[in-house]
């Protein structure tokens, strides 16, 4: 057998046993099998880098601004509009008029400066209201024409009127409420002391109902006629009108917070954010969010663990998911079950609110940013009085509790 | 959702399901270009074109491969028209140094890079695609737009050079420390 023989046969993985026997035999086509080895086993770490971080966002604009184009030639397709619009809404309509301007002008200068003009905040300050509760705010639910406010060191749950910004009521929610949301009509306040959650009817302030679930950390999620609480690792499903646990859910770690969104509970763990099916009561996905770290306080300690995987709301077509001590949000895709995109914030210990078409985070300074979803840039800064420990978007407005200032601000955006 | 159902949507007219499908699949678009051109902008030029040829053709896309194959195809053809049109951006001494620093490359993989860039174009890809980037022969072909017996050919032609290529350096390099 002579080199090239061999050498076919090792390229093409035909060897026999003649090849074999002449690979041993020959030094040369002994150091052509190993180079080959190396080749193929070398070969993935020649792999591309991921894309510099902002790749895809600039292609996605390309293609935007392509796409506009075609739907001039192609008048059946609609411009690629979602993606144009978010990032582009208002300044290209500045920029549009200042053009104007400068062609009816005859200066072009007008344009530049217009399109670096001073950010939304500074041209049109949002209004900002700031109520003093009188109690020490920790989570906010809403109802139609009212914000609710609970306090777990103050026990209490407070009605504050969205229009005129004042308390109208306040409810007494036991001990160490830890949670509310506002779901089918209701309001749903848990709490970790008293074993208990309520049930309260918004137009009347009246408790509706109380049952005994143990230990509930975080506000109920309700979907079609079942409420979820989470207690330590388990997911509790209850039937909303007897109160009954209908099923006990493990968790593969213990549970954090909850949402829900994109027709699935999402709830965060130490490190990761386990996908459940309120239909089958069974987890889909666990989507690893952050790397675990040894927890120096022993493993039954989840000090420092709380917030690593924070599910923050669906939006935008995703599920979005805050990292504090890392400073990232995760961007979920449904569809996969896997993080598509993830930010770095440039704020200590963020906390995020998704509204209707941008993300808002605030920290512990006293400025909250808003962030283009699509391009992930920071396009508009707002400076309130104090720095925030909770945040809500609803009804085009930002919410923000002040937890030591005991204080409720509204900025509409 | 899966990727042809996004498509459908997209070809309807949803822009929002064909964004997803940017972002699911643009990982995939990336390396597979990256693979074929020589630098980032390049290859950030070849997916963008890669995503409007495929907007454009989406009425077009009659399922008989998966969505992701499909792109990839478009893909290939865009990475090597780059190619081919030798307009090589142009890849600041930044970039440069933080593409060495981040492979931290031992001198094995180097003389595996240097083999793999003397390669003829069609055996690279065939390489890149199957060796680097992890695609069965079939798929690769497919991609490519090639039998997949023509794919095979090329793969072992490419190992035959890149094995003939290391096994040289190797005696080279024995041969310098015996001198």
């Amino acid at each position: 057998m002579n080199h090239s023989t061999c050498r076919r046969a090792l390229v093409s993985d035909q060897l026999t046993a003649a090849t074999r026997s002449h690979i041993e035999a020959c030094p040369a086509c002994t150091a052509f099998a190993s180079a080959l080895d190396t080749v193929v086993t070398m070969a993935p770490t020649l792999a591309p880098a991921a894309p510099a971080q902002g790749t895809l966002e600039r292609v996605l604009e390309s293609v935007a601004t392509a796409s506009s184009s075609l739907a001039t030639t192609k008048p059946a397709r609609r411009p690629w509009r979602r993606l144009r619009v978010p990032r582009f809404g208002p300044l290209a309509v500045a920029a549009a008029v200042a053009v104007a301007v400068a062609v009816i002008g005859g200066t072009v200068s007008h344009v530049w400066q217009r399109s670096v003009a001073p950010r939304e905040s500074n041209a049109n300050p949002p209004r900002i209201v700031t109520t003093t509760l009188g109690v020490a705010p920790t989570g906010i639910a809403f109802t139609q024409g009212a914000a609710w406010i609970y306090s777990t060191s103050d026990s209490v749950v407070l009605r504050v009127d969205t229009t005129t910004h004042r308390v109208t009521q306040t409810i007494p929610a036991g001990l160490t409420p830890t949670g509310i949301s506002a779901a089918e009509g209701f309001l749903w306040v848990t709490s970790i002391s008293d074993n208990h959650y309520l049930r309260v009817d918004p137009r009347t302030g009246s408790v509706a109902q109380r049952d005994q679930h143990g230990g509930a950390k975080g506000p109920a999620m309700v979907t079609a006629g079942s409420v979820w609480l989470y207690v330590a690792e388990s997911l509790l499903r209850i039937d909303e009108q007897t109160g009954r646990v209908l099923a006990t859910i493990p968790m593969p770690s213990r549970i954090t917070s909850g949402v829900f969104g994109a027709d699935s509970l999402w709830m965060g763990g130490y490190w990761d954010v386990a996908r459940v099916d309120p239909r089958t009561g069974t987890v889909s996905a666990v989507i690893p969010i952050a790397t675990p770290a040894p927890n120096v306080l022993g493993e039954d300690s989840a000090f420092g663990f709380a917030d690593n995987a924070l599910p923050a709301g669906a939006g935008f077509g995703s599920v979005w998911v805050v990292d504090r001590p890392e400073q990232t949000l995760s961007r979920i895709d449904p569809a996969t079950n896997k993080v598509i995109v993830k930010i770095k914030l440039p704020h200590a210990r963020p906390i995020v609110a998704i509204g209707t078409d941008a993300i808002w985070v605030a920290d512990s300074t006293k400025t909250i940013e808003r962030i283009d979803p699509v391009t992930y840039r920071v396009t508009n800064t707002i400076t309130v009085n104090s720095s925030s420990d909770a945040i809500a978007f609803q009804d085009g407005s930002l919410w923000l509790l002040n937890t030591g200032l005991h204080t409720l601000t509204r900025v509409q955006t | 959702m899966d990727d042809r159902e996004l498509a459908a949507r997209a070809s309807g007219g949803d822009d929002a399901a064909f964004e997803l499908l940017v972002r699911r699949n643009f990982p995939a678009l990336w390396k597979l270009a990256r693979a074929i051109v020589h630098d980032d902008p390049t290859a950030e030029e070849a997916v963008q074109n890669c995503l409007v040829s495929a907007y454009r053709s989406l009425g077009t896309f009659r399922g008989d491969a998966a969505v992701r194959t499909w792109l990839l195809a478009i893909c290939y053809r865009c990475a090597l028209n780059q190619l081919r049109s030798g307009r090589r951006s142009i890849v600041s001494i930044d970039s440069l140094s933080a593409v060495a620093s981040r492979h931290d490359d031992t001198e094995l993989r180097i003389d595996l890079r240097r083999a793999v860039d003397a390669l003829g174009e069609s055996e690279r890809t065939a390489f890149a695609l199957v060796d680097v980037l992890g695609y069965s022969r079939e798929e690769a072909a497919v991609i490519v737009g090639i039998p997949a017996s023509t794919m095979r050919s090329r793969v072992a032609r490419a190992h035959g050079h890149l094995a003939e290529s290391l096994a040289g350096v190797r005696r080279d390099m024995a041969e310098g420390l015996r001198a």
